[in-house]
């Protein structure tokens, strides 16, 4: 991936600029496909360069909670340690240290760093909807043990776990029926 | 350190598989192994738009994973068309005379109805399949990766997707540096807003 260019998907050849941001497809110089390319500012800006903590030059002076000799330019919004230049983590409006920003992560708590979230509601009712009585057990088991757990970022299906406790419920209970039938009477 | 309010996220045009197998090979195992087949179309790619970011969201089913792209951060948007459409249109086109064929082979009235029948339903599918407009590949690129948006996968889409992005993405990244403005030729866009100026439209005549 050139630095700056934008390249073209399937040969990686660098588009010409007299393409770019016309609105129209033209044909890579390279392999001849058709494409059409769009690029935006950030293309071109030069990405901003870490910086490594300014050294205590006062004594008494607010150091790094990890570094003593850097001074702390920033508090960690999680626990409250103070974080040079190096430590602190941005996100968004927030400053966090490495090790919170790792539980954070690790536990859910922070959710733009979020990148997998398990949709217990869905895999509830689908189990409640699989005759199998033990499926039935499962989805009241998932959908109860789970009930309070995060739903979908961007399509919650609030009824999915209300469902599965009463399809799973159920067939618990129509298979519970059928047994009875069938060895006790 | 929890964010207890959500971002509110607006879905963005187009829907896609991010498949195992490409998209012909799918329809010819149809005609092997029956519907068993879509298990083999891999996640399903859905794009929402956040306050700040882009959120690609890919579903197996059971689970739903994210990737996060802010606007300030993207770099270009790139389209290439590809021939899916005209391959699966000739496929689809061989089924219908194939089954016409058959049709015109059969005596039995009944039969004769069934292969039509289904030759209809094909012609419906070919008919769909071009009025959604050419097939393509779209991608996403930020400093560090180059990510296919799967559900890009119709160049109506995509470019009604990228016209929505397209002022986001501006009013988060600004103006072009003058620098790259003035060094880069190009002809003017005719898809930027108006009175915008960037690094392939400022020296335009």
């Amino acid at each position: 991936m050139q630095a700056g260019v934008l390249e073209c998907p399937k040969c990686q050849t660098a588009l010409p600029p007299a393409g770019l941001n016309t609105g129209q497809f033209f044909r890579c110089p390279g392999c001849h496909s058709e494409v059409q390319a769009e690029a935006f500012p950030a293309l071109v800006r030069p990405l901003p360069r870490g910086a490594a903590g300014e050294a205590v030059m006062v004594p008494g002076e607010s150091a790094c909670f990890y570094h003593e000799a850097r001074k702390a330019v920033a508090v960690c919004d999680a626990c409250g340690r103070f974080l040079c230049a190096l430590c602190d983590c941005h996100l968004n409006t927030s400053h966090f240290c490495p090790g919170c920003l790792n539980a954070g992560r690790q536990d859910r708590r922070i959710q733009e760093l979020e990148t997998v979230r398990p949709l217990y509601g869905r895999q509830a009712f689908v189990l409640s909807l699989l005759p199998l009585f033990i499926t039935g057990l499962l989805a009241l088991f998932l959908a109860l043990r789970y009930w309070k757990a995060p739903l979908s970022l961007v399509k919650p299906q609030r009824w999915m776990l209300p469902a599965a406790v009463f399809f799973g419920a159920l067939q618990t209970l129509a298979f519970t029926l059928l047994f009875y039938r069938l060895f006790a009477g | 350190m929890e964010n207890p309010s959500s971002p509110a996220y607006q879905r963005l045009t187009g829907a896609g598989y991010r498949r195992l197998l490409p998209g012909w090979a799918i329809f010819l195992l149809f005609f092997v192994i029956g519907i068993f087949a879509l298990l083999l179309r891999g996640r399903r790619v859905q794009l929402w738009l956040g306050p700040d970011h882009l959120l690609l969201v890919e579903w197996d089913g059971y689970k739903e994973y994210y990737k996060r792209f802010r606007f300030a951060d993207i770099q270009g948007v790139t389209i290439r068309k590809t021939h899916e459409r005209m391959a699966f249109n000739l496929l689809l086109a061989l089924l219908i005379a194939l089954l016409g064929l058959l049709a015109w082979t059969v005596e039995d009235p009944v039969g004769v109805g069934i292969f039509l029948g289904i030759a209809a339903v094909v012609f419906i599918v070919l008919v769909a399949n071009t009025a959604l407009g050419s097939t393509c590949q779209c991608y996403l690129r930020t400093a560090v990766q180059v990510e296919d948006l799967a559900c890009l996968n119709r160049v109506p889409r995509a470019r009604a997707a990228l016209d929505r992005l397209r002022p986001l993405i501006q009013e988060a990244q600004g103006a072009w540096p003058q620098a790259q403005a003035a060094a880069t030729p190009s002809p003017a866009p005719s898809v930027a807003p108006a009175g915008e100026q960037n690094a392939f439209s400022a020296t335009s005549g």
